[in-house]
Formats: structure tokens, sequence, C-alpha cells
């Protein structure tokens, strides 16, 4: 039996711009199970972003109940909830996001770094994970020295490195050409997969769309099943 | 702090050394500009002072005659006739000396040997033996016209070994033999102070032409001595005075108070310069890596890491530039001593020790200055990076649309700075830290007006420069506006650097202004014929007569003034008297504070 390990009740969410107020989510209630694979798709500026940003308490709801591992984040306070994504997120971004002023090595071990908790053994799953995702001989480069997918590969063993629970990806492969972006992402699904960690995805990539368990989308301020042939 | 941002930190500076550069040397700067001016300040007054109590030496009281001085005799009478013994004649005064093309003017000072043990500190005068085995204080009281130097002097003239100088004084020139020089080993001797020439008094009498005369008598009231300060004023001849060294050093202090006041000035600008070089440097440094510091929150660093994160950077930084802050201001403040030595001694008195004192009190504030204002100003960038959202920080716009309400509520407070200064101004008066104050906040004020300003002179230089550049000049124009929180840090900074140029470029030529101002009203005549002394000191020494005569015959000269100035020292202080022989045109050089200058003239004339 799989259990529920992110949970929406209730949740609503507005941005103030410029004056303006502008409804992303209104009422949203799903529970995504353990060990899923969930592809969020939907145009542009209709809140994946946010979607993501507040599972990783990045953002915060302005009402209702986001549940992670049965643990409310909206009773969380700031540095709460850095501690609680440091220790069960792990984040892929569009564009990639590594440290420009780290190398590689520094780059994948941040998370770990970060909370002081880094040995000999997480050193040695850092460099079996760049040996998987063949940059192994990287790990002394600054991340400019690197091509687009090599940046993203490491993002994606920076994700992994400190064991989460959750991984968020946000259009991992937008900034990458088509062949090298499903490399990647094959690496990415297989890596999951084998770890047996859930996943919330947002991509237009069909052959992505092919391999998830679900499919969400956003309509009208809320979350939608879609279903695999739609 | 947290090593991996350690690295990143290093990592960031590695790949911008010139950013690193600029952010020390701004700091070293600030530093050094504040460190340097105190230490002027403060190793001009306690070389003031010092030298002051070295020529002063252990005397309580001074006698002191009119302007011609005291007869010897007078110092003979209380000596033998009433047993005084610690007293000590003194003949002093200006002179002009030359050897070969350099040139310089020195105090005479001529004392009694015998007389002065009780005085000032003369140790190595007795043992130094001079070529022939005859001791040098046997020789300069035996010979005539014969005097000591003090080394570093003594060096300028190439005298080091002795030697023949010209010495001129009252018009007329006469040689003396310099017989050896003394390096200072004790501070407190007498041989600290620079440009002194030492002789015996018959010697000083000669040149200074004051046959029989005595500046003054040094006297040291003790316990023990036959008489108190009450007995020995009863002793006195009408013409003469005890002074007691209180009084003298006050009237002293109030001679240089004037300097001191500048120099506090220029002192508390450099301390604001400083500090605000500090602030701005800090500011950028964080604003530019907002993005940076976004996308580590982002993957989890706290609030707390980032805050440290830069404070550690701020208080390493504000270390290093600091140490070379005080490298640098030490460098500064020496070749700025010996341009306030040299005006401090042609201006007001004699200034003779220009060597650096390291005030420890100065260089540690110095210290305070540089490490805590580097890290306090870098607070509220911190503070300001640590507290920005994650998802804000990873794009910039987010940053600027805040920058905009804060371009607001900034224009308000800056409004409010302006106003505050004013009133301050009004209320200040002539307290010089207050005014300082009211221009800390002027600063302020117009700092935070920077954003408003940039915003409006860009949508006014928008059309402008659209015209003339197409869509470069528009685009140049918006992206100044849309990433305001870097350019108003940059403009702000400039702004201030040049408003501290502009500011000091103005006082420098308003005190010009004021002095030719003062010079053309005051000097009327082509030619000035004087004896030699600094400027405002008044001098017992008079030109000679025959040669004014001289001059008054010559055919080009039309008319001549004539002034004598002399010091009338009382127990309320010291006055300057000064005696004219005015032609008409002279008149004009006057201004009266009350009365019409008419009748004063005519009044004048019927003197
Ligand atoms: N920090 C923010 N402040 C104001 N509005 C925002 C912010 N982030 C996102 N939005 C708005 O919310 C909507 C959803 O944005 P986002 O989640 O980034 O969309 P996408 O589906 O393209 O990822 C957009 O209209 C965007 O303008
Ligand atoms: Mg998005």
């Amino acid at each position: 039996m799989t259990l529920p390990i992110i949970e929406f009740q209730g949740l609503s969410k507005t941005y103030i711009e410029a004056g303006r107020s502008h409804l992303v989510f209104n009422q949203v209630d799903t529970i995504i199970k353990q060990g899923e694979f969930t592809v969020l798709v939907g145009k542009s500026g209709s809140g994946k972003s946010t979607l993501l940003n507040l599972i990783s308490g990045i953002d915060c709801a302005d009402k209702g109940v986001i549940k992670i591992k049965d643990q409310s984040l909206s009773g969380m306070n700031e540095n709460q909830r850095t501690l609680f994504r440091r220790k069960n997120i792990g984040f892929v971004f569009q564009n990639y996001n590594l440290i420009p002023t780290l190398s590689i090595m520094d780059n994948l071990l941040l998370p770990l770094e970060l909370t002081g908790q880094i040995n000999e053994a997480s050193i040695e799953r850092a460099h079996d994970l760049l040996d998987k995702l063949s940059v192994k001989d990287r790990s002394n480069y600054f991340p400019d020295k690197l091509s687009g997918g090599e940046q993203q590969r490491i993002a994606i063993a920076r994700a992994l490195i400190h064991e989460p629970e959750i991984i968020l990806a946000d259009e991992p492969t937008g900034n990458l050409d088509e062949e090298t972006g499903q490399n990647v992402l094959s690496l990415l699904d297989e890596l999951v997969r084998e770890a047996g960690l859930t996943m919330v995805m947002v991509t237009h990539s069909r052959d992505v769309i092919g391999l998830a368990d679900r499919v969400l989308t956003i309509r009208d301020c809320k979350l939608v099943e879609l279903d695999s042939f739609e | 702090m947290n090593p991996v941002l350690l690295r990143s930190s290093l990592n960031f500076f590695g790949r911008h050394p010139w950013q690193l550069f600029l952010a020390i040397l701004g700091i070293a700067l600030g530093v050094a500009v504040a460190v340097s001016i105190a230490l002027v300040k403060s190793s001009a007054e306690e070389s003031f002072a010092h030298s002051t109590q070295t020529i002063v030496g252990k005397t309580t009281h001074r006698l002191v005659g009119g302007p011609d001085g005291i007869d010897e005799s007078f110092y003979t009478k209380l000596r033998v006739e009433y047993g005084l013994r610690n007293i000590a004649p003194i003949v002093s005064g200006y002179v002009k000396a030359t050897v070969g093309e350099h040139g310089e003017t020195l105090i005479l000072l001529g004392t009694d040997p015998f007389a002065e043990g009780d005085f000032r500190e003369y140790s190595k005068l007795k043992e130094e033996q001079a070529d022939n085995n005859v001791s040098v204080l046997t020789r300069l009281l035996s010979e005539a016209n014969t005097a000591i130097l003090d080394q570093k002097t003594a060096e300028r003239f190439s005298l080091l070994k002795g030697g023949s100088l010209k010495v001129l004084s009252g018009g007329q020139q006469k040689s003396i033999n310099i017989l050896t020089s003394f390096d200072s080993e004790s501070g407190d001797s007498i041989y600290n102070l620079e440009n002194l020439l030492l002789s015996d008094i018959s010697t000083a009498q000669e040149i200074l032409s004051m046959p029989g005369r005595l500046s003054h008598i040094d006297v040291l009231l003790e316990e023990r001595s036959p008489f108190d300060e009450h007995d020995l004023r009863k002793l006195l001849p009408g013409e003469i005075e005890l002074l007691n060294a209180a009084s003298q050093n006050a009237s002293l202090k109030q001679m240089t108070s004037a300097f001191h006041t500048n120099l506090t000035a220029l002192s508390l600008l450099a301390l604001l310069v400083g500090m605000f070089l500090i602030f701005n440097t800090m500011t950028f440094l964080v604003v530019q890596r907002r993005t940076l510091i976004g996308k580590l929150r982002a993957l989890g660093a706290s609030r707390t890491q980032i805050f440290f994160m830069i404070s550690f950077e701020a208080f390493i930084i504000g270390t290093i530039a600091t140490l070379l802050g005080l490298i640098l201001g030490i460098q500064l403040a020496q070749s700025l001593l010996m341009i306030v030595g040299r005006t401090i001694n042609e201006l007001y008195y004699f200034l003779p020790d220009t060597s650096l004192a390291l005030n420890a009190g100065i260089l540690i504030k110095g210290s305070l200055l540089g490490v805590f204002a580097t890290v306090i100003a870098a607070i509220p960038p911190a503070l300001e990076a640590a507290g920005v959202h994650p998802s804000q920080a990873m794009q910039r716009s987010a940053l600027e649309s805040n920058a905009r309400t804060l371009s607001a509520r900034a224009s308000l407070g800056g409004l409010c700075c302006l106003i505050a200064s004013l009133v301050l101004i009004q209320l200040s008066g002539s307290s010089i830290a207050q005014g300082f104050t009211a221009i800390f906040i002027i600063i302020i004020g117009f700092a935070l007006l920077t954003p408003m300003l940039t915003l409006l002179s860009m949508t006014l230089l928008k059309p402008l420069l659209g015209k003339l550049l197409g869509i470069n000049g528009r685009q140049a124009c918006d992206s100044v506006s849309s990433s305001l929180s870097r350019t108003t840090a940059a403009i702000a900074a400039l702004m201030i650097s040049v408003a501290t140029v502009i500011g000091i470029g103005l006082m420098v030529n308003n005190f010009r202004f004021s002095v030719n101002h003062w010079l053309e009203s005051m000097l009327r005549a082509d030619l000035y014929v004087s004896v030699a002394g600094p400027t405002s000191s008044a001098s017992n020494n008079t030109l000679d007569i025959t040669s004014l005569q001289q001059i008054k015959q010559l055919d080009s000269v039309h008319e001549v003034s004539t002034v004598r100035r002399i010091q009338i020292e009382a127990t309320t202080g010291r006055t300057d008297l000064l005696v004219y022989g005015l032609n008409k045109r002279a008149y004009e050089g006057f201004d009266f504070k009350e009365k019409a200058a008419d009748d004063i003239w005519q009044a004048f004339e019927q003197l």
C-alpha cells in the first residue's frame, strides 16, 4: 500500500503585483502518493512553477494546508521551511541554478555542506552519481566550463545527493536541445525510480508524459487530472 | 562560517579581483584619510605642547620687561642681593640663517649654562669634547660668537661637524661659529628641538643687538625658595612683570586655537568621507550578488547562513583594508605633517619637532572605524540579502519593483533629512560638531534622494537621447531605471565623492579668497622690508634706522610707511601693540568696526 506524501487541502494562492491581485490557485485539493511520478503540464503563466514553490516551501499558501510527509508547511516559519526543504526536497531548475563560484564537486555536495553532514560515504556517493551521469572527469571544473546538458546532469546529481524523498523538477530540459534533453530525462527517471522517490516534474516533452504515472494540468485555478492519451 | 559558503566567497573574489581590490582600496582610503588627519592633529598638538614644555622646562614663573627686555644688572641683583638662586637669564629671538644657498629662520636661544641646570635638560653638553679636548661648554663660554645646532638642522645646513653660519638679525648680517651639533636621545633634551641655535648670553646679545639686555628671566619658585610669588612681586621695579607658566601656556594655546579648529574640522570631514566610502563599497558588493544569494537560498542556505557569510566577508575585507589603511594613513600623515608643521612654523609659533607621534589611541580608533564601519555598513545589505525570498532573488524584476516603492519612501526620508539638517544648521551656531552632524545628515539626505532623482532624470532624458541616439539611447535610459538597486548605489557614491571634492575645493578657495581680500586691503605697498622671523610674531629687533633713511632717499620710492610691532606680556595675556608711521594711502587698508574712519584718522593725526 502506498502512502500519501504530498497533500493539498483547500489551497489558495494569490499574487499581488503592481497593485492588482492575480489568483493562481483556488481551493485546490490533491494527494500525491509515495513513489509516484507526476507530470505537470499547462500553458505558460498558469501556475506550474508556483505549485512547485508551494511544495518546496519557497512560497507560502494564502489559505489551505500543504502537508508533506504528514507535516504541515503552513505551521512552519521561514527558517523551519528552509531546513525542511534542505532535508526532504531535491530541486532541478530550468536554468540549472548551479552556483558559479563553486566547483562542480562543491555544487554537488552543497545540500550536505550546508547542513554540515558531509562524510566519507557521501563523497563516495557523489563520485558514484557523477560516474552514473558520465560527468566524473568534471568534478574540479567550474559550472561555466560545462555544456548545458552537463550542467543539468550536475544539477540532477545535486538534487539527489542528500537522499531526499521528493524531487521537484521545473522544465529541466527547457534550455536543452531535444536529444540532450531526452538523454537527461531518462537518466533522471532511471535514478528516481531506482531509489523509489516521488517526483513532480513540469515538462512538455511527450516522451516523458509517456513515462509518468499521472499527468496533471492547471485549469481555472484548479488541478485537473489528464488521461495520458489526452 | 560554513566552509562551502566560504569557498563560494573566496571564488567570487578570485573571479572578480578588481572588485575585491576596489573594495579594499575604498575602505583603506576611508581609514587612511581619517587616521592621517587625526594623527597629524595629535602630532602637531603634542609636538607643540612638547616643544613648549621643553623650552619652558621646569620654569614656574617668568620675569618679563618691556619690549626691550630686562637690564641684565637686574638679574645680578636678584641673584647676589636677594639671594634668589633658581633663576636663569634668557636672550632669545629669531634670526635668518644662511650657508651658501640654503636659508632658514632659526630661533636663537642664549642661556647661561651654569644657571640652566635646574631648568632644562642639557645632558650631553658637559661631557661632549670638541676637537682639541676642550669641552664644548668651555668653548661656548670662552669664545665669542660660538653656538651649537641641533643635529637635524645642522644636517640641512651641512654643518654636522661645525663651521661658519651667516645670521641676519635686525638688518645686520653676522657670522657665527657652529662648534658642533647634538643628536637628541633623551626625549626631554633641549636638543630634541629643531631649528634651534643655542649660544651663551653674550653671543645672543651680540647677534640680536641687545647689549646688556635679557629677553626674560626664568624663575623656579619652590617651597624652599627664599621668596614666594607675593614677596618676589614686591621686589620688582615697575616695568618688570612676574608671569606664571600656566597663564603663558594659556596664551600660547589661544594663539594656535584657530589652527586646531581647522584641523578638527578637517578630521571630521575625513571621517565622514571615510564612512561613506565604506558603506557604499559594502552595499555594492552585496547588491551585485543578489542572484547568487537567491540560488543559495533556494538550495537550502538559511537566512542566518547568508547573513553570516556577508558579515564574515565584511569582517575579513574590513580587517585587511584597515591594516592597509593604517599603513597608508601613517604615510599620508607623515607628508601632511611636514606641510602642517611648516604652516604652524610660519604663521604661529615655532614648531621645532615635526616627527609623527603614533598615537596608539588614534590607531586603535582607526582600526575600529575600519573593521566596525565595514561590518556595520554590511549589515543592512546583508539583512536584505538574507531576507530575500529565494524565488524573488532569482528574478531581479521583483527586486526592482520593490526598489521603486522603496525609492518613493527613500525620497521622503531624504527630504526629512534635508529639513532636519537645515534646522540643525540654524541651531548649531558655531559648534563644529553640530555643523558636521548637519552635513552628515545632508549627505544621507541627498543619497536617499538619488533613486528618485535618477528615475526622474532618466524619464526626462529618454526622449532627448531617443532623438539623438535612437533605440540605443532609449534603452540606455530604461536599463538605468530598471536596475535601480545597482545604479543608485553607484550614482550616490559618485555624487558624494564629487561633492566632497567640490566642497573641499570651495573651502580652500574661500579661504584663499578671504586671505586675498585681506591682503589687498591690508597691504597697500609694493614692497615690504622686514626683520627675520615668523610672520605673526612680534620681534624685539628693529630695522636699522639708517637703512630707512637710505630707502626714503631712493628716487623710485614715493612713500614709506613704518610699523613697529611689539608684544606686551602681562598677567592678563599677550597683547600686540602696533606703532604706525603712516602715509595717507595706507589709511585705506584699515577697516574700523565703530565710528567713521575720518574722525578716527583725525584723532590719530592729532596724537
Ligand atoms: N513572485 C511573484 N509575484 C507576483 N506574481 C507572480 C510571482 N510569481 C509568479 N507570479 C504570477 O503567477 C502566475 C503563475 O506564474 P508561474 O507559476 O511562474 O507560471 P508557469 O506556469 O509559467 O510556471 C503568473 O501570472 C505570474 O505572473
Ligand atoms: Mg514556470
